[in-house]
């Protein structure tokens, strides 16, 4: 696990920020895609999470994981970013609807994970495509390690109900 | 779980190639933030200042003009240790249990303000609730109270042995004029639709036969609305393998089926308006909710991520929340169904501890409250009223759920 080092006062706020939040960057954009799947709102919202981590740098002076404390404020982010565009209101004539269409080019799993609620989507791409280790996947997710890997394993049953996992 | 993580892995991958991150990610964030962070502390201390100044201007006023202030409401801190009287007729009124008073109910209005208390003569159960109509002018009993069959009670909180709970209940709502007991019921192997007021029961039409006992009907049929004050009708739900496969609207004058509609695979469950005007079809993460208008067929999709918990008691809002997937929702929000604003919002820690309640023809809801985690069987509650216009209103005092 990645830890925020000590820094020297004396350092620019600037340079600070991009020691300790710099290199988490694009692993916060890539996170922000993944529950947004829009780069522009990604964008958007890694950038107004990387203003509030400026603001609250203080708060990762205490040894937490620099990325996971930093992909957290960008979920946090995201959430309100999805609660802002709800209302994609789209008035359908008939109660029945046609089936939805299917993108022939991706598998069933990928299908799968692309209907993901994006509340199980997020531990599922902390984990398997960050490589975040449960304590980390835990930290930004607010829970214990246990919490986190029951999270992972809930998520990727959803994916394969048949599935027997043994984490 | 290897090939999983791999194939889990690789559709992420194929996800994120499309849209690879901009290029000079890292140097130009880092120069936007610090560019920001310079330029809105002004904003922030230009507003922080104009905060304190009109802060200071209202309590300017407020001391001015203290002498001439006039008390409008009756003062609001109740302790439901209280016995606040007989509750009046004709008003509108949510009742919580009060925690030192075993069977005592204190009735508050759609203000906040305690109006009165019902004393049951013997406390229910623990597994019995006290299920109001919807003004609160009337209540049934679930459970062992004083037998299988449970009660129903009057305004003063009274049994009304004219009007008895029917045999061979398998579910019982009020109707939405809080005068009409709506009920699905196995009679001799059928299952029958009827309604109840006080010293008559009408059998409206058989919705199920029982064939086989021992097979069931093929899953469970269940109410989800019955109106009286708008339109007849109730709306009737069969749950198949713990989903919705099907609905029907049936008039409650006649037994005729009005509408009939399948539920689309992936909804994970419904709910009706009380007037059974619209139904909501809340989504697992494969579909759209959707807000249906049952007389036209007309639907509103909205996002996958949120359910419909409840629709106030004039249709124009409803109660939505992100979180339900992950338990109890502790978050949530008042949406008018006609703009998609959102009206109000609780994101304040603590979780639902059971349904909105929605005002009777109004727009406000009651929430209650609880400590997230707090899975005692009567934990302690909290009650807030929140209102159309964007206001709330906290009810002070801890109570139980009735």
């Amino acid at each position: 696990m990645q830890r925020a080092v000590a820094v020297s006062v004396s350092r620019g706020r600037e340079a600070e920020f991009d020691d300790l939040v710099g290199p988490h960057l694009e692993a916060g954009y890539r996170t922000a895609l993944a529950i947004l799947r829009d780069p522009d709102e990604a964008h958007d919202a890694v950038q107004e999470a990387a203003f509030k981590a400026w603001r609250r740098l203080d708060q990762l002076r205490d040894g937490r994981s620099a990325r996971a404390w930093f992909v957290a404020i960008v979920a946090n982010q995201c959430r309100s970013t999805r609660r802002g565009r709800w209302w994609s209101v789209l008035r359908v004539p008939q109660v029945e609807r046609g089936s939805s269409e299917i993108d022939a080019s991706r598998t069933d799993l990928g299908r799968a994970l692309a209907r993901l609620h994006p509340d199980d989507r997020l531990p599922l791409f902390l984990h398997f495509y960050l490589d975040m280790p449960f304590e980390e996947v835990g930290d930004v997710l607010g829970l214990s390690a246990a919490g986190a890997k029951t999270r992972v394993y809930r998520a990727a049953k959803k994916l394969r109900p048949d599935l027997e996992l043994t984490l | 779980m290897n090939d999983l993580r791999s194939e889990i892995r690789a559709e992420f991958e194929r996800e994120q190639s499309a849209f690879p991150p901009p290029g000079h990610l890292r140097p130009r964030f880092v120069h936007a933030v610090s560019s920001q962070a310079q330029a809105r502390p002004h904003v922030q201390l230009a507003a922080a200042f104009a905060v304190l100044l009109m802060a200071a201007l209202i309590v300017a006023a407020l001391v001015l003009a203290r002498p001439a202030l006039v008390p409008t409401t009756p003062a609001a801190t109740p302790t439901a240790t209280r016995d606040y009287g007989p509750p009046p007729a004709g008003v509108p009124l949510f009742y919580v249990g009060d925690p030192r008073h075993p069977g005592w109910y204190t009735g508050f209005d759609w203000n906040g303000v305690p109006r009165g208390t019902i004393k049951l003569t013997q406390p229910l159960g623990d597994a019995s609730n006290l299920v109001q109509a919807p003004d609160g002018s009337g209540f049934f009993s679930s459970g062992k109270v004083p037998d299988d069959s449970g009660q129903t009670l009057d305004r003063l909180g009274k049994a009304q042995s004219s009007f008895p709970v029917p045999i061979g209940i398998r579910q019982l709502i009020w109707a939405d004029d809080s005068r009409h007991l709506c009920s699905v019921a196995f009679q001799n192997g059928n299952l029958w639709l009827s309604w109840h007021v006080p010293s008559f029961s009408q059998n409206v039409t058989v919705v199920a036969k029982e064939p086989d006992p021992a097979r069931g009907i093929g899953g469970d049929i269940g109410l989800v609305a019955c109106s009286f004050q708008t339109d007849q009708r109730a709306i009737l739900v069969r749950d198949y393998g713990l989903r919705p496969t099907e609905y029907w609207v049936v008039g409650l004058g006649d037994g005729r089926v009005r509408a009939h509609a399948n539920v689309p695979v992936g909804i994970i469950n419904v709910v009706g308006s009380s007037d059974g005007q619209y139904l909501a079809e809340n989504a697992s993460s494969a579909k759209a909710t959707r807000i249906v208008e049952l007389s036209t067929g007309n639907a509103t999709e909205i996002d996958p991520s949120l359910s419909v918990l409840e629709f106030s008691g004039d249709d124009k809002t409803v109660v939505v929340t992100p979180g339900w997937s992950a338990g109890f929702p502790t978050v949530l929000e008042g949406i008018e169904l006609a703009t998609g604003k959102v009206l109000w919002r609780y994101d304040g820690g603590e979780e639902l501890a059971a349904f909105p309640l929605a005002e009777p023809g109004g727009g406000s809801f009651e929430l209650t409250l609880k400590q997230a985690g707090d899975q005692a069987l009567h934990a302690p509650i909290h009650v807030l009223i929140e209102h159309a216009d964007g206001t709330s209103t906290a009810v002070p005092g801890t109570f139980t759920r009735p």
